[in-house]
């Protein structure tokens, strides 16, 4: 099944992207990630993530438009397709099933 | 935000990720990088500035790099086919690739060592702040004729340095004495300590481990320790505020630790031990020391203000010493000079405390280190232009798909570089490893450490032999036409084998030269360690007895007292067993030499000779031989007083016919007779001829008739012993003993045949240095021979097939190999003898007693080079010998 697998930094990033609708780019990510988490992340490894989410679907991508930020350079943005969605789907309910089969109780030493 | 703020991210790394991002991704991942600065500015700028160039750095990955750009791509591409061949041809010729990087990297590693000496022989005192306005204070004293350059100058001197000219800045005495203290285990150490001003912590930039720089030295009472002298009386460095017991001039002294020095590092030529202030001047030394104008006896260096000029301050001198000699002034017999630090230690003229670096030696080394690397380049030329018509195809297959004629040099130089560069990193593994035989030849410690001097002369080899054995290939390779190359026609390479063999000529010209250098040195030296000198060396001891007690008047009398206290210290040492023979005397050999006098004849012409105060049993004891009268042994009581026994170097220099039974000098000395005459033993070193010597067994005659005194070791007596060497070990113990119960001072045993064999000690060092560079040379010559006849019988394997076909036998096909390589050899031979000589004589100067230069020298060289050029030679020329000429033949 390889394509469609999701790491675990790369399913972060995607739910980022889907959490941030239409404002994600690379340096809001890092924050949003950096905000949620307090994972501190290099952008260069943020850029990587998005770039391999798009070769596998997951998401598509637009430049923005030029404006006086950083020095008018255009962003890239990042929106999530269906198909990534369904596999956020997918990922959660196959952790809600296993999550739900734990019976309720506790186990071990403590 | 970012309107306001002027502030840029660092313009390199902007520019890095410029050139190597691909375009498609630039200006997002730009964007970004740049949005994450200007945010985190309004923190931190430094930290944002490096956070960029950490960014910038963490984009360099594979998926990022630009590798669109068409031209570049093709480019690139090309370098990459281009170390493909290179490692393939290099791979395929592996025997040529192993002798290359063999030769470089010995030659590298050769070039390394001797730079690495030069750098440390040209970091002398580099490392003092102030060393411009340093100045060593010397003394040229012109004694009607006699000249003096002296590095050690009067103490009285440096009271008025200090006071009288606003110019120097600070005056610092160094000088030294020797005290002792009991350790623990009751052992009397004996060590060196330095009496110095406070402001020498000032003047000169030595590291303090510990304490103030400023005020360690402000108060007698204070000591700084070397590092040394605190671990070796602490084991600690932590040692402040402790106090320290010294023994001087008879008086026990305590001191407080208020600093720990470096040890005098290896580069200094101020040398240092513990130090103390000169505030103990009166304790350390006497009146005489301290007051004479006639007495040298310290170091003096001047820290000038900046910007005075020397020569006005020099014109000041003398008035000082008008002062200071009061009526014996003369004018123009004794001047005072400064001389700057920097030139201090290559300086051989000034007598100084330190031994001087040889500058001689060090452009030798620095030289040969650069001409063995250019003989390993050599074999890098030889070998590649000789396998260039193996090449010439590939050459004119790139021409003909348009390669243009930059880039083929730019391949063939590439590809020498990379070979160069694989040598230069075994060069300097090999160098590590050759290290510590190069330091125990040259008696240096040097370090290899990878610091910029050393990465630089790795560079310039690099270069050197890169651009040197790669040019001419590279010129040559990329000149062939393609169509003829193609066509398999061979180019006209008589030029290139004119040009190979000159290159092995002079390779084996050098060689040659080494082999031939390192036999006489080698020669020479032994010559010097095995000349009959004239006396018995063999398992002599001797040791210097202290200054014998008590006040005696002038020099005659104490050398009579320490006689007779040596006398005295004989009858005991009588009880021990192993002792054989004992004889007494004021010198001993293998020093700087033995006392001289000067005395003027009744002609009033200045004369010298050597003197030794003797006792009635050292011409025996020494063996030396009596060549007319008698010696003291069987001398009656007045002969004893009177008599002297002089060599036949002093007879001959005063023309004395009759010698015994005749004066020596003229009336000027008291009643003596001379009673023997001994042949001209070598009490000094085969440096110098023998001179005129006399020795007796009372010196008050003598002294009586001399006007001038150099004293090269002491008026202390010697005691010498003849012991049973298989005893020595009790011998020395019983020495001790008896020793100990009369003196306090250290006791130290000496052997004669070790203090003369140090006698020759820089030629062994020189000797063996050469040695090493000679094996090094003969390798990378032979190496290159090996290569090129390999290279030559390859060429010619279809000649060598046809030649046997009709009719060659094995013995033909060796003797036309021999008779090619012999040539050269023969060429580099004949060059080499005059050039030899030449060299040597030079170096021979240096000895009074010198070997000849015989044909056994040459012969000696010419049959081991051509021994060598044989066995390479057969090696190669066996295999082609006895191939099958049905193989040869049909050899593509």
């Amino acid at each position: 099944m390889k394509g469609t697998y999701l790491g675990e930094f790369e399913e972060l990033v995607l739910l980022t992207v889907g959490a941030l609708y239409d404002e994600a780019y690379g340096v809001m990510v890092m924050e949003e990630i950096k905000q949620e988490t307090g994972r501190g992340v290099n952008i260069s490894a943020i850029h990587s993530a998005l770039r391999r989410l798009q070769e596998k679907g997951f998401v598509n991508s637009r430049m923005g438009g030029a404006t006086n930020e950083r020095g008018g350079r255009r962003k890239r943005y990042f929106v999530l397709t269906s198909y990534g969605k369904k596999a956020l789907d997918d990922a959660q309910s196959l952790r809600l099933k296993l999550y739900n089969r734990i019976p309720n109780m506790t186990f071990g030493n403590s | 935000m970012s309107q306001e703020s002027k502030i840029s991210p660092p313009r390199w790394a902007d520019r890095f990720l410029r050139f190597y991002c691909r375009d498609e991704f630039l200006e997002e991942i730009q964007g970004d990088v740049h949005e994450l600065f200007e945010l985190r500015q309004q923190e931190s700028v430094g930290l944002a500035k490096r956070l960029f160039v950490w960014d910038v750095l963490r984009f360099f990955r594979w998926s990022n790099v630009k590798l669109s750009n068409n031209k570049q791509f093709n480019q690139l591409m090309m370098v990459k086919n281009n170390i493909k061949i290179a490692r393939r041809t290099l791979w395929r010729n592996k025997f040529y690739t192993g002798i290359n990087l063999v030769g470089i990297s010995l030659g590298i590693a050769c070039f390394l060592l001797s730079s690495l000496y030069v750098h440390h022989e040209f970091s002398y005192d580099g490392f003092h702040e102030n060393i411009d306005d340093i100045y060593r204070v010397w003394i040229h004293e012109n004694d009607e004729g006699d000249e003096y350059f002296e590095g050690v100058v009067p103490m009285a001197m440096v009271t008025p340095l200090k006071t009288d000219f606003p110019e120097i800045a600070r005056t610092v005495q160094i000088s030294d004495i020797l005290g002792s203290y009991t350790s623990r285990d009751q052992l009397l150490i004996s060590k060196r300590l330095t009496v110095v001003d406070p402001d020498f912590l000032e003047v000169f930039d030595f590291k303090m481990i510990a304490g103030n720089r400023a005020t360690a030295l402000s108060n007698p009472e204070n000591m700084v320790l070397t590092e040394a002298d605190a671990m070796d009386r602490f084991g600690t460095l932590d040692v402040l505020g402790k106090t320290v017991d010294y023994e001087f001039r008879d008086q026990k002294h305590e001191f407080i630790v208020t600093g720990v020095i470096e040890n005098t590092p290896a580069n200094s030529s101020v040398s240092y031990n513990s130090l103390l202030s000169s505030d103990n001047n009166k304790k350390a030394f006497n009146e005489n020391t301290l007051t004479g104008w006639f007495l040298y006896s310290t170091e003096v260096f001047v820290q000038l203000n900046p910007g005075v000029s020397v020569p006005d301050l020099e014109a000041k001198f003398p008035k000082m010493i008008e002062t200071g000699l009061g009526e014996d002034y003369e004018e123009g017999w004794v001047e005072v000079n400064l001389q700057p630090l920097a030139e201090v230690h290559f300086d051989t003229i000034v007598d100084g405390e330190n031994e001087p670096g040889d500058i001689q030696t060090v452009r030798i080394l620095g030289l040969v280190g650069f001409l063995i690397l250019i003989l390993a380049g050599i074999n890098f030329v030889n070998l590649s232009v000789g396998q260039s018509m193996r090449r010439a195809r590939e050459v004119g297959m790139r021409k003909v798909m348009g390669a243009y004629r930059g880039q083929l040099i730019g391949q063939f130089l590439g590809e020498s570089f990379m070979i160069t560069v694989i040598a230069a990193i075994l060069g300097l593994l090999t160098s590590s490893l050759l290290l510590p035989v190069f330091n125990s030849f040259a008696n240096t410690e040097l370090v290899l450490e990878l610091n910029a001097p050393l990465l630089i002369a790795l560079g310039i080899a690099v270069l050197v032999i890169g651009l040197l054995s790669g040019i001419y290939p590279a010129f040559v390779l990329s000149s062939f036409k393609p169509s003829t190359v193609l066509k398999g026609i061979r180019g006209n390479h008589k030029s290139r084998n004119g040009l190979a063999y000159g290159l092995i000529v002079l390779q084996f010209l050098t060689a040659i030269f080494f082999v031939s250098a390192t036999i006489i040195m080698n020669h020479q030296v032994k010559f010097l360690a095995s000349k009959d000198l004239g006396f018995d060396q063999e398992a002599k001891v001797y040791l210097r007895l202290p200054l014998a007690k008590g006040e005696f008047n002038g020099m005659s009398a104490i050398m009579g007292g320490n006689q007779q206290q040596a006398a005295q210290v004989m009858l005991d040492f009588n009880r021990i067993t192993g002792i054989r023979d004992m004889a007494q005397a004021n010198n001993y050999f293998g020093d700087n030499g033995w006392i001289m006098f000067e005395y003027e004849d009744d002609e009033e012409k200045e004369r010298e000779f050597f003197y030794n105060h003797i006792d009635e049993k050292f011409i025996e004891f020494f063996n030396i031989e009596l060549s007319a009268g008698k010696s003291f042994a069987t001398a009656t009581d007045l002969e004893k007083k009177t008599g002297v026994i002089v060599n036949e170097a002093f007879v001959k220099e005063h023309g004395i016919d009759e010698p015994v039974g005749s004066k020596i000098g003229d009336s000027g000395f008291g009643e003596n007779r001379i009673i023997g005459v001994v042949s001209d033993f070598h009490f000094a070193s085969l440096h110098q001829k023998v001179k005129p010597l006399v020795m007796s067994m009372e010196s008050a005659p003598i002294f009586k008739g001399i006007n001038g005194i150099s004293i090269n070791q002491s008026t202390r007596a010697t005691l010498l012993a003849d012991v049973k060497l298989e005893d020595i070990a009790t011998v020395r113990d019983e020495m001790k003993t008896i020793w100990e119960a009369r003196f306090s001072e250290p006791f130290e045993l000496f052997f004669l045949d070790t203090k003369l064999e140090k006698l020759y000690e820089k030629e062994r060092r020189t000797s063996s240095m050469v040695m090493l560079i000679t094996v090094l040379a003969v390798i990378i010559a032979s190496l290159g021979l090996l290569g090129l006849a390999a290279l030559t019988i390859k060429n010619r394997f279809k000649e060598i097939g046809i030649r046997k076909v009709l009719g060659a036998s094995a013995g033909n096909i060796f003797q036309l190999l021999y008779k090619l390589f012999l040539s050269p050899v023969m060429i580099a031979f004949l060059v080499s003898v005059p050039l030899t000589i030449w060299v040597m004589n030079q170096w021979l100067q240096n000895f009074a007693y010198q070997v000849n230069l015989g044909p056994v020298h040459f012969l000696a060289s010419a049959s081991a080079i051509a021994l060598i050029t044989l066995l390479a030679v057969s090696y190669q020329s066996a295999r082609v010998a006895r191939a099958n000429p049905v193989d040869t033949i049909r050899y593509e």
